[in-house]
């Protein structure tokens, strides 16, 4: 990994394509500006990270669970349709 | 003389699902797989009586990678994802096309604890048979969205 040191309002560019900015430094956090291309997609690493986790345990599917699931939803379904009948 | 066309079905066996039949004509494109699954691009959506209002996105190339997807507007009628133009684009969507929005299910040991990423959607688009997982800025959407309202789940 490279690591550079910078002050607040400079800025490091990358393939001359991307430019990342120090826009503020505030107690201990740092404001980070970036110019880059239409076609990067920018993210918090841990967004990403989360969502990859999320796809993995998303992955092992229990055939019962889903289907206990389905049944749950169907009987949510049924007493809904019951209250929303008025009264004779 | 004619000539009659069939165009052949690709079999895919499933151990959890057993033998499902494709249409390659079926078959969605996913240039970027998906986020943690990168290499697998070609994916199917399957669907049964059986397990409405969900559906299956089986992966063609290995059929152990498949995910429980949902139509997020099922449980959440006011969903309204911004999707950015980087992705739009990937996906060539193009002003007035329709796309198909769904969610990938996360089953809990409780069912009534499962969850639906409705930050991370998956967007198909239909005609083209292109889609992706896009990532979108609504911080108000989480990854891990109950399906079923919660009130209700301790029934």
């Amino acid at each position: 990994m490279l690591v550079l040191t910078r002050k607040s309002g400079e800025s490091i560019t990358i393939d001359n394509k991307i430019r990342v900015y120090v826009v503020e430094i505030r107690h201990n956090q740092v404001k980070l500006g970036i110019e880059a291309p239409p076609n990067i997609a920018i993210f918090r690493t841990e967004l990403l990270e989360k969502i990859r986790q999320e796809n993995i345990q998303a992955i092992s599917i229990e055939r019962a669970t889903l289907q206990d699931l389905v049944n749950k939803i169907g009987k949510n379904k049924k007493k809904d349709n019951k209250n929303n009948h008025g009264t004779d | 003389m004619s000539v009659a066309i069939t165009t052949s079905k690709i079999e895919i066996n499933s151990a959890r699902w057993g033998k499902l039949l494709v249409d390659p004509d079926d078959i969605i494109e996913f240039p970027r797989g998906i986020i943690g699954f990168e290499k697998y691009k070609k994916f199917a959506i399957f669907e049964s009586q059986d397990f409405k209002p969900f559906q299956l996105l089986i992966s063609v190339e290995q059929e152990n990678i498949g995910f429980v997807i949902i139509n997020p507007f099922n449980f959440c009628p006011d969903y309204k994802p911004k999707i950015i133009p980087l992705d739009l684009k990937e996906l060539n969507i193009q002003n007035g096309d329709r796309f198909l929005i769904y969610a990938i299910v996360t089953l809990a040991p409780d069912s009534r604890q499962s969850t639906a990423n409705l930050r991370g959607p998956i967007i198909i688009n239909l005609k083209k048979r292109i889609g992706k997982q896009v990532i979108i800025p609504n911080e108000e959407y989480s990854i891990k969205h109950p399906i079923l309202p919660q009130a209700n789940a301790l029934n």
